[in-house]
């Protein structure tokens, strides 16, 4: 399924999941009105299972990986429903020293723009450090040791000098391997990658997807890869969910995706996906991306989709389970139209 | 962060939709709209002082010496002459709201002329300026104007133009700075290729440009300057006894502060709540005249 | 750099050359004749007068006189002070001295007061306590340093006696560091005031700024501590910004001085200008206005080589 690398572990399915998300809704306020970011998200994720979370900007996928350690501050972000439950235990956002131990330590964060998740002033070893002290490990010898191997785990060449660092000394290559390292250095159990490959050149970008099937097979760890390229997700997803206007519209196993799209925003993104790399001619979505403080009535693609029916613009559609392990937001697949 | 306030591209075609933009976002903001009310009424009754005055400001009724408030027919009391302290505030307001604002009108005007100058022909005669102004900023301003004060007399006249001299420099580096920027931005250099004389340039395409930062800046300063006029009021530079100085009153009642706090008390409160307003009606100005700050906190 | 902090010290030469001619130009406009002033109304023989504008050099011509006068200042004679009749240099250094001693004082309060509203306001934004401190600070820039001084004098030594109002020392009580001390509290809260709330303004703005980075996120993503994150990660890359706001208040403080010493009878430069000013010395005054800008001129220059030091991208 997955190409290439060091063979997944399989999931065990019959298995209470690691993480799992309960209708979460996100809002902010804004002068023109509240913005709907997320709406009535649910999913979970497995043991050592990865999840691609797929995605235009503005469909949600940031806000809602940012929400399963209820990150973002709030205001002015409003967190209106949601229940997050990490290892069997509900993780509640009014028990900051719950939070605090699981964040970086068992749910750790990889972040799109390398260099804006480091701080200017402090060098990098000093960085990694702080992150493993504020998890009780001490720094000495051997902690020092674990941090060079760790990064010479994520490529990088020369550890102990990248240590002495400052961020804006290094490349953006190293930069974003450093964060990866951050991520992993608690040996966490959820890595979140927010599109880790999207500012990075295609080399880069294969790099840091091998390194991360890599750790997913030595660590074990669940990971959740947040991307608006298809082909990224494809490579490391067992599962994907399509976001569109702050809702999940599609979901399923990752090739049972690709070769059998149901949603129209699905099939449109796979088309243009696919025109793009083989050169055709460049499939085009009518209309503008939703105005998430303005959603229209009834379904929110309605009015870009093309396969749209009257009952579409007047009726929000739910979930629709239609095989196994898929479901789509969408009256086609209700009603057994292709 | 550029100084200069751009009224937004609308304003560029159209400079009259820009201001009328301008106009509804203050009238959004409740505290400069009430700011604004607030200084109407104060020039109101600054026009309207004898009419509305109680009492003859600089007649002292013996009989009543240092009364405290709400005693007497007198709502603030009065000073050590018997004084009523509303009259007085009243005929105050008459000279603190003209040193306050005909020294930075006069200082916009010299400012805004030599900045524009310096910022427009750099080369000599705009480093001549600068280092001119440069002087004046090196000797801080309430000194430079106390000392100019003190030099030429005291009195109103005196204090309105050692204010105005002590400020231009400030203005004349904002627009400075302003026309500095504008001098290579892309519509003076379509205007300089399409043949419009240097002058036409400065007149057309960049005063109109540098009139908001000024406006703004000199509003903003406004509460800054009836705090500097009481100083000189406070010094003993302003106006002088028997006629109503709001600074000179405050330091009137300094001698007898034990006994009667309200004389000093009264002034200065009056005094915040004008400065607060310019205050207010500034900031409230900043934002609608500058788009991009609109939606912020 | 060195080559930046020469250039700015070049720099101020010329600017002190303005200084000096605006400073001798005050004592020329001053209306009136100076030998008239000096020998008394009375005084009308015009051989005496004319021998006391000899002696004050007032027959050379204009750009003769002040070529004297800039050479004796060089040198360390900035004239006889009228009301003294001592030399104006010597009463000068020492006044000098006690604003210094008032400045450092408002300096203290300025900058841990407002470095505090500053780092709490921006971390409770939006709160009441928020509100309420940015609107207090916005009252208390608006209000004059004079009245404040006058409100604090009457709150907390006249009503609540717990302050001394006047002077550096008390006639009654030997000095000491805690009397001095007691001495400065109220004259250099006052004088603080204005600068406190601009730093509480800036450094509120500045910490806001600092924690909307994404690191900041980040640095929450990893499971540290709001303490940690506020203090080590936003208010470490604040410091540069306050440092340099510091520097520029140190000038303002020095020169709001002047009414804070009137009000409080606190023997500095301050109160020497307002007694000048009153008995028309105007050689006094002409002596404390060149020194305080001098050291105005100074203390920026410093503040501006330290800012280029922490922070050598920073050259303007």
């Amino acid at each position: 399924m997955t190409a290439g690398g060091s063979a997944p572990p399989p999931v065990d399915e019959s298995a209470a999941p690691l993480l799992e998300v309960e209708g979460l809704t996100v809002r902010f306020g804004s002068p023109d009105g509240e913005v709907r970011a997320v709406e009535d998200v649910s999913f979970s994720v497995g043991r050592g299972e990865s999840i691609g979370i797929v995605g235009e900007s503005g469909s949600g996928k940031t806000v809602t990986c940012m929400s399963l350690t209820w990150l973002l501050p709030s205001p002015p972000a409003r967190y209106v429903a949601g229940r997050i439950t990490y290892d069997s235990h509900e993780l509640r956002r009014d028990d900051p020293a719950a939070l605090r131990s699981v964040r970086g330590s068992q749910i750790a964060m990889v972040f799109q723009n390398a260099r804006a998740a480091l701080d200017p002033s402090y060098r990098i070893g000093r960085q990694l450090f702080e992150v493993l002290k504020a998890h009780g490990r001490r720094e000495d010898a051997a902690t020092r040791d674990f941090v060079i191997e760790t990064l010479r785990s994520c490529n990088i060449v020369d550890p102990a000098t990248v240590l002495e660092r400052y961020p804006h000394e290094v490349s953006g290559g190293i930069a974003q391997r450093v964060t990866i390292a951050l991520a992993l250095i608690t040996r966490p159990s959820v890595i979140i990658a927010d599109e880790p490959t999207t500012a990075l050149d295609l080399l880069s970008q294969l790099e840091v997807l091998r390194l991360l099937e890599r750790i997913r097979a030595e660590l074990q760890c669940s990971i959740i890869l947040v991307s608006h390229d298809l082909a990224v997700v494809r490579r490391i997803a067992d599962r994907v969910l399509i976001m569109y206007a702050g809702r999940i519209v599609e979901r399923g196993p990752t090739e049972s995706i690709f070769r059998d799209p149901r949603h129209p925003y699905t099939r449109a993104l796979l088309a243009s996906s696919q025109q793009r790399m083989t050169g055709g001619r460049l499939y085009e979505l009518d209309g503008q991306p939703p105005d998430l403080a303005n959603l229209p009535a009834g379904c929110s693609f309605s009015p870009r989709c093309p396969s749209a029916f009257e009952r579409c613009h007047v009726e929000a559609p739910g979930p629709v389970p239609f095989a196994d392990g898929r479901d789509a937001r969408c009256f086609l697949v209700e009603v057994g139209r292709e | 962060m550029s100084t200069v306030l751009r009224l937004g591209d609308t304003a560029r075609r159209n400079p009259q939709s820009g201001y009328r933009q301008a106009v509804t976002a203050f009238a959004r903001d409740r505290g400069a709209v009430a700011a604004v009310v607030l200084l109407i009424v104060v020039v109101l009754i600054a026009i309207f002082a004898p009419i509305i005055a109680p009492f003859d400001p600089n007649v002292g009724d013996p009989t009543q010496l240092l009364s405290p408030p709400l005693v007497g027919g007198h709502l603030l009391g009065t000073d050590t002459q018997g004084r009523d302290l509303v009259a007085r505030l009243i005929f105050g307001a008459r000279l603190a709201m003209i040193e306050a604002t005909v020294p930075v009108v006069a200082a916009a005007i010299a400012g805004t002329t030599l900045g524009l100058l310096a910022g427009f022909y750099q080369g000599l005669l705009g480093g001549l300026i600068m280092r001119v102004l440069d002087v004046f900023f090196a000797i801080p301003l309430v000194l430079l104007g106390i000392a100019i004060a003190a030099a030429l007399g005291s009195g109103p006249p005196t204090v309105i133009l050692s204010m105005a001299i002590v400020i231009t420099p400030y203005i004349a580096r904002v627009v400075y700075t302003a026309t500095a920027q504008l001098k290579h931005s892309l519509f003076v250099q379509t205007a300089r290729s399409s043949g419009s004389s240097e002058l036409e340039i400065l007149r057309e395409e960049i005063l109109p440009h540098v009139i908001p930062s000024v406006i703004v800046y000199g509003t903003t300063n406004m509460g800054a300057m009836i705090v500097f006029a009481a100083g000189f009021g406070f010094l003993g530079l302003g106006a002088q006894p028997p006629t109503a100085d709001w600074g000179a009153m405050i330091a009137a009642g300094v001698t007898t502060l034990a006994s009667a706090p309200w004389v000093s008390t009264f002034p200065g409160l009056v005094i915040v709540a004008v400065a607060l307003a310019f205050n207010y009606v500034g900031d409230g100005l900043r934002i609608a005249l500058d788009p991009r700050l609109r939606t912020r906190a | 750099m060195t080559g930046y902090i020469v250039r700015r010290i070049l720099a101020t030469v010329p600017t002190l050359v303005g200084v000096s001619l605006i400073t001798f130009a005050l004592i020329k406009v001053v209306p009136g004749d100076p030998a008239q002033a000096i020998l008394g109304p009375a005084q009308t023989n015009p051989q005496a007068l004319a021998a006391v504008r000899h002696s004050l050099g007032l027959d050379q011509p204009v750009t003769t006189q002040y070529w004297i006068w800039l050479t004796h200042l060089i040198s360390g004679d900035f004239g006889m002070s009228s009301q003294f009749r001592v030399p104006v240099a010597s009463v000068l250094f020492g006044k000098i001295g006690n604003t210094i001693i008032l400045t450092a004082g408002s300096l203290v309060f300025a900058l841990t007061i407002g470095l505090l509203l500053g780092l709490t306001t921006a971390v409770r934004r939006g709160s009441r306590y928020d509100r309420f401190a940015m609107f207090s600070s916005l009252v208390a820039a608006s209000a004059p340093v004079f009245w404040i001084g006058i409100l604090l004098s009457y709150l907390f030594s006249i009503e609540l006696g717990l302050l001394p109002a006047m002077g550096m020392s008390s006639a009654t009580e030997t000095t000491t560091p805690l009397t001095l001390l007691s001495h400065l509290i109220l004259p250099a809260f006052t004088n603080s005031v204005i600068s406190l709330a601009v730093i509480a303004r800036i450094v509120r703005s500045t910490m806001l700024d600092a924690l909307a980075q994404p690191f900041i996120l980040a640095a929450r993503s990893r499971g540290f501590s709001e303490r940690r994150i506020v203090v080590a990660h936003a208010f470490r890359n604040v410091l540069p910004d306050a440092v340099n706001i510091t520097g520029l208040q140190v000038g303002f403080l020095f020169g709001g001085a002047l009414f804070t010493e009137v009000v409080f009878d606190w023997p500095g430069v301050g109160s020497l200008i307002y007694n000048s000013i009153q008995a028309r010395d105007y050689v006094m005054l002409q002596g404390a206005v060149l020194c305080v800008s001098l050291v105005f001129i100074v203390v920026n220059l410093a503040s501006d080589v330290v800012r280029v030091a922490l922070d050598p991208k920073a050259t303007r």
